[in-house]
Order: structure tokens, then C-alpha cells, then sequence
């Protein structure tokens, strides 16, 4: 009766970019300086209430080992948003998001894709043009990623942000509905566009 | 197009074709030792090969040779002598790959009681390649043949994916290409002591460079390239392999093993594994473990300790034949029970010594 909806989302990316890291801190609050590599895939969860519906996320964390991607394509089906990390310290892990961003795309195409910057503490001095976050809208923009954030786990900056964000991305895609958007759907759909344009004020800051 | 027999005559490509009911006969002249012995055998070909139909006669030399016109005139000559006038006015198309030869300089070599035959039947095509105009389709087996002496032949089997035994050695008993990368971390132990390393991919596109080198065995560029590149090279190699390093078998039996059966039981298991694996997958192996052990010393550096690596090589060398949701939990136990095959490395290496000659095998150094 009450049971709240399950929304899995999963997080892919390069190794190495802070997967596990990111669930840790969204999930527990907790920031391990320990750098374990993960096996295979692994699951938290995660209650929030959104307008009024309770929903439980089920946030996939995909190793990044290019050996376990097969498997991770099981993980991929029946998501409904999805994490791209990347490292802001290495510019491979944007060429790399590309390639995650199709394997995502032929598994599971309606879904919201964000691409994740992290590490943005570890950043020191000027910035190099694609660790500039103009650079990484327009790049998500070219390559079809709903939106794009530049994050620090360590630091958890814009962690809750993006969960968030990628929820409201989820709702506006139509790719989950709440009980209660069903029935006011206009009003909700109005007071997303305002969230949205509140949250986009916020990112240009 | 089918493969029909093997030929064993050098120069007389051992790659029979046929094109629909036409055979195909490819000759390497340079490669050819005794022209008469060639042509006698030709003709007994062309009695029992299909004998009442037409023929197509393809010559060239290896690649970087170039094929002179003297050459082709000493050949004709020789087979006009030895082929019957009867059997060769069957003949539907004689084509010589050569770009230096002009067509007039051809026609006028052609002995002349063969030339009212050859009119019109005579090609010149630059390359080995464009033999696809004249309806020459050549199947995998036969490209891959042919490439191995014709280097402007272009399509060649892919680098990752062969069985291991596919990659030439080195005298050190495993793949040059591996051979190369372990060598390239002996030179450079620095980088092995880089945050993250054989973790953190490198870039597709310096891999795909990288590869392409490697497969025409010119191993000496490696040092022009990021560690990350040549450690994903590295990895894609091993857990590309046809078959893995230790076999199907060995993760199906290993994988149902509990996480906590003791030390000597697993070291027994991998033992009786080691004895059945070819030379080659040991050597490898070895190698390999030898590596990680000692990249698993810099741990305060690399943050790499021997458990992270294990996750990230015990695929390259373990892996299911079909993956499914069942070897999530598999792969975890195979990462810890590789972890202990790595830590025990030195038992395993008694038993090579013990099997191995007591001269030590020099090393070639392949740059």
C-alpha cells in the first residue's frame, strides 16, 4: 500500500573516477580515503520524498574495469536515470564517457544522462579548458548528455544536487510518474519548471 | 569460393583457390627454387585439378620486391616448355601484381607459341588487394596466408582476441607483445609507482596506435607512449585472449570454491591447475604474478596493494566461458583466490626451476 516506488539508477564510468566514492558520501555521509577497486557491481539505497512521494533509489554502483562491462550491461537494464563520472584531473575519462554513454544508450534510451565532473577539490591554479565548466556543458550538449555538473565528492559539493536534479530529469522524461503528478500533473509540471530554472540559476553562480 | 587442397612446392602458393569450379594458382616467384620442378608439378595439377575446366594463373613476388619483367619472362619460358599447348589454352585470365611491369613490356615477353592463346587474357594489377576486380575473393585463412607475405595486403586478423599461442614468442617462453610490456616496466619502475596504476585507463585512440605497431612486431615505439596506455594494452591483451590464460574449467571449479577453503587446499588446486596449462600460459603467468607482487611493494605510493590488483587482473586471467548475474558473486571469490596465487608466486616458482635446465635462459631484449 505504501510501498515506495524503487527507482534504480545507476552510476557508470571510467575507473578510478570516484563511483563508489559518490554513493558513500550521498548514502552514508562518509568519505573513505581508501581506493578499492569494486568487482563487479554493487547496490545502496536510498529513500527520499519528492513532492509528496516517498521513493526508494536503488543507486547501482558499475565497476569501472573495462573486464566487467559485460556484466555491467545486466545492471543497466530497467534504470531509470544514470550517472556518467568522469575525473576532472584526467582528460580521458571524458573520452571514456563517451563510450559508457553509448553502451547506456543502447540499453536503456529514454533515460536522463548526466555527466559528472569530479574531483573539482583536487583542482589547483588555472584550469585547463576542458576542466572549465563551460567547456563540459558544451560538451554535454554536443554529445546528447541531459545535463552536466562539476562535483567534489570529497568535499560534497553538489552531491545531493545531482540525485536530485536527475530525479526531476526522470519525471520531466516521463520516465517515472508520482502517484500525485498523476492527478495534478499541471500544477507539478509547473513548479518542476520553476525547480529547474531555480537549479540552473544556482549552477551559473 | 573453398579451400581445395594445400600446396607444398615453394613459390606455388600452398593456398589452393577455386573460383566456382576454376582453380586458382598463385606462384611467389621469388620464392620459387626449382622453376622446372614448379612447372612439372603445375602440369600435373592442371591434368587432375577439374582438368576440363578453365584456370587463372596469379604471379607476384613477396612485398618490397619488385617484380622485374625478366623474372616473368624466365617463368613463362620455363612452363612453356613444360606445360602442353592443350592443357594450357584452357587458361581464362594470367595476371601479374606488379607495379613497375607495363602492359606492352608483358605481351612482348609471352613465348610465341602461347601468344594467340593469351590474347586478351593477360591483367596487370598493382596490388595484391585488387584481385578483387577479377573476381578473386579470398577467405580468412587465405588473407591471413597471404598478408603474412605480402605486407600491402591489408587485413589483417585483429590484434587482441587470438589464442595466446597465435602471438610470436620470445625466447623467454611468452608473447613478444607481453615480453615487450614487462620489459617496459623494468625500464621504467617509476611509473609503477604512479597513484592508481593499471587501474586508471588510458586513451582508446593512442590504444588503437599502440596496437597497430604491435602487430607488425615493431615493439620499440613503446616508450613513446603514457604508462596507462601501455596498461591497458596490457589488460585488453590478456582478458581479450581467445581462451583465458587459465582455462574455462578453472573459474567454473574455482568459483564454487567457499571463500574460506584453506591456503594448502587452493595452492594444491592451482598446482594440479599449473601442471595441465600449456608452457606458455605457466610462463606468462609467472611473469606476470612477479610484476604485480613486486608493483604491490609500493602500495603507500600507488595505493595498488595486492588486493586491488587482484580485482583488476583476476578477470585478465579468470573469466566464465558465458557471463551472467551468477558471476558476480564468482567473480568476487576468483579475485580473492587469484589474490593468493599472486602472494604465493614464489612456491610456484620451485616447481618451474625444478623443471627448467639449470643454464639460465638469456634474455633478448626485444628493443
Amino acid at each position: 500500500m505504501d510501498e515506495p516506488q524503487v527507482v534504480k539508477i545507476i552510476v557508470v564510468g571510467e575507473s578510478y573516477a570516484g563511483k563508489t566514492s559518490l554513493l558513500q558520501q550521498y548514502c552514508f555521509n562518509e568519505f573513505d580515503h581508501n581506493h578499492s577497486a569494486t568487482i563487479g557491481c554493487d547496490f545502496t539505497l536510498k529513500w527520499i520524498t519528492k513532492n509528496g512521494t516517498k521513493l526508494k533509489l536503488q543507486i547501482w554502483d558499475v565497476a569501472g574495469q573495462e573486464r566487467f562491462q559485460n556484466l555491467s550491461k545486466m545492471f543497466i537494464r530497467q534504470a531509470k536515470g544514470c550517472l556518467i563520472m568522469c575525473d576532472i584531473t584526467n582528460k580521458k575519462s571524458l573520452e571514456a564517457a563517451l563510450s559508457w554513454r553509448n553502451v547506456v544508450k543502447d540499453i536503456a534510451d529514454e533515460v536522463p544522462i548526466f555527466l559528472i565532473q569530479n574531483k573539482t577539490d583536487l583542482l589547483q591554479g588555472e584550469r585547463e579548458e576542458y576542466q572549465t565548466e563551460e567547456y563540459l556543458n558544451q560538451f554535454a550538449q554536443q554529445h546528447n548528455f541531459t545535463r552536466s555538473y562539476q562535483i567534489s565528492v570529497k568535499l560534497n559539493d553538489k552531491v545531493d544536487l545531482i540525485f536530485y536534479e536527475l530525479v526531476e530529469s526522470m519525471i520531466e522524461k516521463g520516465v517515472i510518474k508520482l502517484e500525485e503528478s498523476i492527478i495534478k500533473s499541471s500544477f507539478v509540471i509547473k513548479n518542476d519548471n520553476n525547480d529547474r530554472n531555480k537549479a540552473k540559476k544556482k549552477e551559473c553562480c | 569460393m573453398q579451400q581445395q587442397k594445400c600446396y607444398v612446392i615453394p613459390g606455388l602458393l600452398n593456398a589452393g583457390l577455386l573460383n566456382g569450379n576454376q582453380p586458382i594458382y598463385i606462384f611467389i616467384l621469388n620464392q620459387i627454387q626449382d622453376m622446372k620442378e614448379v612447372s612439372l608439378k603445375m602440369n600435373s595439377y592442371l591434368q587432375t585439378v577439374n582438368a576440363f575446366h578453365p584456370y587463372t594463373w596469379v604471379i607476384c613476388n613477396q612485398q618490397t620486391l619488385q617484380l622485374e619483367i625478366s623474372e616473368v619472362k624466365q617463368f613463362l619460358n620455363q612452363f612453356c616448355k613444360n606445360i602442353p599447348l592443350q592443357q594450357f589454352q584452357r587458361i581464362d585470365k594470367l595476371i601479374i601484381i606488379s607495379d613497375t611491369i607495363q602492359l606492352q613490356q608483358l605481351i612482348n615477353v609471352i613465348p610465341s607459341a602461347w601468344s594467340t592463346i593469351l590474347t586478351n587474357k593477360i591483367h596487370l594489377v598493382l596490388r595484391l588487394n585488387q584481385l578483387i576486380n577479377h573476381n578473386i575473393e579470398l577467405t580468412q585463412y587465405q588473407v591471413e596466408f597471404l598478408s603474412r607475405i605480402n605486407n600491402t595486403y591489408q587485413e589483417e586478423i585483429p590484434f587482441y582476441g587470438r589464442d595466446i599461442s597465435e602471438y610470436p614468442l620470445a625466447n623467454t617462453g611468452v608473447p613478444e607483445c607481453l615480453e615487450a610490456i614487462l620489459q617496459y616496466y623494468d625500464r621504467h619502475d617509476d611509473y609503477l609507482k604512479k597513484q592508481g596504476v593499471f587501474r586508471i585507463s588510458g586513451s582508446v585512440q593512442q590504444e588503437q596506435k599502440l596496437i597497430q605497431q604491435f602487430q607488425i612486431r615493431n615493439y620499440s615505439v613503446i616508450d613513446d607512449y603514457d604508462p596507462d596506455v601501455v596498461s591497458t594494452v596490457f589488460k585488453n591483451l590478456l582478458c581479450q585472449l581467445k581462451k583465458p590464460i587459465f582455462p574455462f574449467e578453472m573459474y567454473d571449479i574455482l568459483k564454487e570454491t567457499q571463500i574460506n577453503t584453506s591456503k594448502e587446499k587452493l595452492l594444491e588446486m592451482f598446482q594440479v591447475f599449473f601442471a595441465y596449462m600449456p608452457e606458455v600460459n605457466r610462463k606468462t603467468t609467472k611473469r606476470i604474478a612477479e610484476l604485480l607482487f613486486h608493483v604491490a611493494d609500493y602500495e603507500s605510493e600507488n595505493l595498488m596493494g595486492l588486493n586491488n590488483l587482484s580485482i583488476v587482473f583476476a578477470p585478465c586471467f579468470l573469466r566464465p566461458e558465458q557471463t551472467n548475474l551468477s558471476d558476480l558473486q564468482g567473480a568476487k571469490i576468483v579475485v580473492h583466490h587469484f589474490n593468493l596465487l599472486v602472494q604465493n608466486v614464489e612456491f610456484f616458482l620451485q616447481e618451474f626451476r625444478i623443471n627448467r635446465n639449470s643454464i639460465p635462459q638469456k634474455v633478448q631484449h626485444l628493443i
